[in-house]
């Protein structure tokens, strides 16, 4: 709820002209209740029109206020949705959160759509209805005490006590969803990625009869929310029909006249309040994954501008989360600004790891600059980067080339960068999808003229030539070639004679090191590799 | 908009929401006879109509409860159906768009759910309740039942003159308005670049005024939906009204109605006017998941034939191709291809990129059905050989001896290809269970790996994609030694990418031209 300060007057109003709208409502079928009552009485001609006239403007009053309430209301969740968004960026940018997964993307979107619910359909509603309980009781004691009783027992029955039993099966059985969506994401994820080879060991309909269970329980989950759901409904309306018995059998006697009123109202009163019952019971899981959202926000790292002239990297092991064999063991290496180093090596041999582990900071790696430690937020205001993965956005392309306009590029010298990689079929004005559109060999060329408009002394890429065809590959070593410092992983070894330093890695360590000259004549691991790429046909 | 559902559910939802309305109107009737009897003869309602009212009342919302769980089970039970379907259209290529087969079953089928399991029972209630309504006011109260079916059509009206105006308009919003949320979320998949480029600021900028773009954009659309709403409820209002001052009327001057009557037809009345509102705000829902469901059978429409269009009798050739054509989309990859693969021995296959070598492989596999011609191989037990692994929920020993080989057998294969130095690492060594590839192996153990399910089965037909990317020196050597052996007693067809391995190709064959050529060896 604290996010809700800055919308606070929108929130206030919005919640006020619900109240008055639901209390307008009511009257309504109040006011027709008695009027009923009242005609067989005979009462005055103008008395009758003057009722009907006046429902007929709450009914016109009711509808607008519900109009305008709910713009107030819906203005005030999103606004309040952008804010969440910009801090959740802003931590998620500042935080080594892993966010390549397609499952955490759709977790989040499903968090966000969760907070809009949250805001709109179980906070907003429920608190009009509680209020409307309250000012009904109010108005009640006017019939008595017992009246009093009445309404204050059906509100906490529809407003407490049926969502409270129902929001510990209800958030179970939520829980029990997502456990097995994530269950079966995982195997359905298997199953994609592994058919070639299931498919060849005659397995592909076995592991597909393997999904069975999941989705067989996803539906039966689906099958018991619902049946909550008809349960909830079906006790609300046994309250319903007490309280409708019980309104005929303590007025008939003394007020009959009032009974068709009270009855109207008692039915308007259940409309209103039985919808939030539902949202309500869910209250608990929707806030969980409200919480997931809000964030805090760590400080931003400082010092970007700090030079950079070496990059130690000393006794570093690594193993990813949940693996079980390390990938990187008792590396060490110096990258000096002025040298170009060049990472060979089989795939899988841990050449992608260690190039993150420089990129994204590791405490067994430091930056100097000169005797200086320098934080690892230099390398930013330094290198250019070309990690494993790429990203895009959906935005145009010279948006993507610049980020949003972060760094200066022109049209023309943008235009000039796509022609010369051949893809002059894309405008710096075109959009593009971070996502299908772009072939392997694109992604590749249009980060590649992202970094060239960065223009930074130092670059860091992992595969710059993978998936181009040779002409392509060879003008891009040019321009590579042409920077001052260079830490590249690659399997084209087409150039390996350029740089200064050549680092064989297999099983994740680095087993030779040296300059290309001396290690040719030494013809070991690297002089091989040579010998074996010049095999290549 | 179609309501695709088999006619048999449709029928019993027809049947049970007429059976709930009945009930309700069985309430009302017993409600309003013992309200009269109450308001215009003082008298105390009678005990049995007392009962009557609980009972109607108890099967009304029985029946609605019952109707609710039914709906959902036969929702749900289709959409289990459509997942299943959609799993079926999984085949090797799939995984180049995994993300969209993966949104395809958790995002846009969830969101298509609602359609089946709300939207369709609700559009047939409103349906059933309004002409029983009606039906039942000709009954009570005629003249009521004439506004109602003079008012009705004015819901329907707007919708032509007012909605379809906003409808393209808010539609096109719609889509905007999805694309906008991407665009969010690729910057938070993306944040690494960002961060990379030193682009916070300038990001966060962008951001934050396509937030406020967001919300303006977002309230105008809603703008349209709240107006719609406004509007079905100012007919409503009007329906309502028109009908409270006919029977304020009635009343008053002509005498012409009993309690009984005015009560029954004022409690019905709202139940009719909000069915009808219902619809109207039903109809936006059902358009919006119906896009998701454009979105699965896109998936369905794909070409999914998973049967094995390869025969089994070539022998004694190992493999026998009479008159194949290969194709890839529009392109022609093989034409009218004959070719007969002897029992034994190493079959290199070379070529530019992109001609089709790997297709190729994936049609002897039985992966990529030819356009026309038969394929036929000397055996069933294929062996494969590639760079390409995805491990989960396994053990190395189950995925080396596929549950038919002890673990000495397993064992001595994995020292011969030297993988045990490695896999004794493992916690539990070649016994360590494997989740979501959480192994992380060389390209080259992996090849190794594959070549160990191979020497440990010894199929007769080989199958080999050559990884383009370099191997290390050991796997190298061990390959070439392997294969050498392997060719004695089987038949090795493989596309190869090095010089070396030509040196033990039996035969080479090149690929241009949309033909096989014989580089090397006799036919």
């Amino acid at each position: 709820m604290e996010f809700l300060k800055n919308e606070r007057k929108q929130i206030l109003y919005s919640i006020m002209l619900g109240l008055v709208g639901g209390l307008v409502g009511i009257a309504l079928f109040g006011l027709s209740g008695y009027m009923i009552s009242l005609s067989f009485f005979d009462p005055p001609f103008f008395v009758i029109i003057l009722i009907i006239a006046v429902i007929k403007l709450f009914g016109m009053m009711k509808g607008a206020f519900k109009y305008i309430e709910r713009l107030l209301s819906h203005e005030a969740t999103f606004q309040l949705i952008g804010r969440l968004r910009l801090d959740y960026f802003r931590s998620t940018i500042r935080t080594g959160r892993n966010t390549h997964s397609v499952k955490f993307i759709q977790k989040l979107n499903q968090y966000f759509e969760q907070v809009e619910n949250y805001y709109i359909r179980i906070i907003y509603p429920y608190i009009v209805a509680v209020l409307i309980s309250l000012l009904l009781m109010v108005l009640s004691v006017y019939f008595g005490m017992a009246f009093v009783v009445l309404t204050g027992g059906i509100g906490l029955m529809l407003l407490f006590v049926i969502p409270k039993v129902f929001e510990g099966r209800m958030s179970k059985a939520l829980e029990a969803r997502e456990a097995t969506d994530d269950a079966l994401y995982s195997r359905l994820y298997h199953f994609i990625h592994d058919y070639t080879d299931l498919w060849v060991t005659k397995r592909a309909g076995r592991e597909e009869a393997r999904l069975s269970p999941d989705m067989e329980r996803i539906r039966r989950n689906e099958d018991k929310v619902a049946m909550y759901e008809a349960a909830m409904q079906f006790i609300a309306q046994l309250v319903q029909i007490s309280a409708i018995i019980l309104i005929i059998l303590m007025l008939q006697e003394d007020t009959p006249l009032w009974v068709p009123m009270v009855m109207l109202i008692a039915l308007s009163y259940f409309d209103l309040a039985m919808p939030v019952m539902n949202p309500a019971s869910q209250y608990r899981r929707v806030r969980a994954a409200v919480s997931e959202l809000e964030t805090d926000v760590p400080q931003e790292e400082t010092g970007a501008h700090s030079e950079v002239t070496a990059i130690q990297v000393a006794g570093l092991d690594f193993r990813y989360p949940n693996a079980s064999l390390d990938v990187l063991k008792d590396i060490s290496v110096t990258f000096k600004k002025g040298e170009k180093h060049a990472i060979i090596g089989s795939s899988g041999s841990g050449k992608t790891t260690l190039i993150e582990r420089v990129i994204h900071g590791d405490p067994a790696v430091t930056l100097y600059n000169g005797d200086k430690e320098a934080g690892h937020s230099a390398l930013r205001g330094n290198a250019s980067i070309m990690p494993q993965q790429l990203d895009f956005y959906n935005a145009t392309v010279m948006d993507n080339i610049t980020l949003f306009g972060h760094v200066e590029r022109s049209q023309a010298e943008a235009e000039n960068d796509l022609e010369a990689l051949g893809m002059a079929h894309y405008a710096p004005e075109t959009a593009i999808e971070f996502t299908g559109r772009l072939s392997g060999g694109e992604q590749k060329r249009l980060h590649f003229i992202r970094m060239l408009a960065e223009d930074k002394p130092l670059w860091i890429m992992d595969e710059p030539t993978a998936r181009l065809d040779d002409r392509l590959k060879q003008k891009i070593w040019d321009r590579i070639l042409s920077k001052p410092t260079l830490i590249i992983s690659t399997h084209d070894l087409s150039r390996l004679e350029a740089f200064d330093f050549i680092h064989y890695m297999e099983q994740g360590r680095i087993i030779e090191s040296g300059p290309y000259e001396e290690l040719m004549q030494q013809k070991g691991a690297v002089y091989q590799a040579v010998q074996r790429f010049k095999d290549l046909l | 908009m179609k309501l695709n559902m088999p006619i048999k559910y449709l029928i019993l939802y027809i049947f049970m929401s007429a059976l709930g309305v009945l009930a309700f109107i069985m309430f009302g009737h017993y409600l309003s006879t013992a309200l009269e009897d109450i308001v215009i003869e003082g008298a105390a309602p009678a005990a049995g109509a007392m009962i009557w009212i609980a009972l109607f009342f108890i099967l009304y919302a029985l029946l609605s409860a019952l109707y609710k769980v039914i709906g959902a089970r036969v929702a749900n039970s289709r959409i289990e159906a459509l997942a299943h379907r959609v799993v079926a259209r999984i085949g090797d290529q799939t995984r180049k768009h995994s993300e969209s087969m993966l949104n395809a079953i958790f995002v846009h089928l969830e969101k298509y759910r609602p359609f089946e399991k709300v939207f369709i029972p609700t559009v047939i209630q409103t349906a059933v309740k309004i002409t029983v309504i009606i039906a039942a006011m000709f009954l009570i109260h005629r003249n009521a039942a004439f506004i109602m079916l003079f008012t009705a059509p004015f819901v329907p009206l707007y919708y032509v003159l007012v909605g379809l105006r906003t409808k393209d308009e808010s539609e096109a919003q719609a889509a905007q308005f999805d694309e906008l949320g991407t665009l969010f979320l690729n910057l938070i998949r993306g944040k690494n670049t960002v961060k990379h480029t030193g682009a916070e600021h300038t990001v966060i900028e962008r951001l934050r005024q396509y937030n406020e773009r967001y919300v303006r954009e977002t309230m105008h659309i809603l703008k349209y939906a709240f107006q719609s709403t406004l509007m079905l409820e100012f007919i409503t209002i009007l329906g309502i009204g028109l009908i409270a001052l006919e029977v304020g009327l009635q009343i008053i001057i002509f005498d012409g109605i009993t309690f009984y009557a005015a009560f029954f037809t004022l409690l019905l009345a709202p139940e009719f006017y909000n069915a009808l509102k219902v619809l109207g705000i039903e109809f936006h829902n059902g358009k919006l998941a119906q896009g998701h469901l454009e979105r699965i059978e896109e998936w369905l429409d794909t070409d999914s034939d998973r049967s094995d269009y390869r025969t089994f009798d070539a022998a004694p050739e190992s493999v026998a191709l009479r008159n194949v054509s290969i194709g890839h989309g529009q392109d022609m990859l093989l034409e009218n291809v004959d070719m007969a693969l002897p029992e034994t021995g190493f079959i290199a296959i070379t070529g530019p990129s992109g001609i089709g070598k790997s297709t190729f492989i994936r049609m002897l596999l039985g992966l990529h059905r030819p356009r026309k011609g038969t394929v036929a191989l000397s055996d069933e037990d294929v062996g494969y050989i590639s760079d390409e692994v995805y491990f989960s929920d396994t053990t190395i020993q189950e995925y080396v001896s596929d549950g038919e080989y002890g673990e000495a057998d397993v064992i001595s294969i994995l020292d011969q290809l030297r993988l045990m130095d490695s896999l004794d690492n493992l916690e539990k060594g070649i016994h360590t269970p494997i989740v979501n590839h959480n192994i992380p192996l060389s390209g080259g153990e992996i090849v190794r790996l594959k070549m160990a399910r191979v020497l440990i089965r010894r199929p007769r037909i080989i199958l080999m994609d050559e990884p383009t990317e370099f191997l290390d020196a050991t796997t190298e050597a061990l390959i070439m030694e392997h294969l050498a052996e392997l060719k004695q007693e089987a038949a090795i067809v493989a596309v190869v990418h090095r010089r070396k391995l030509l040196k033990i190709a039996d035969r080479h064959y090149t690929f241009s031209n949309r033909q096989i050529t014989l580089a090397k060896g006799e036919s």
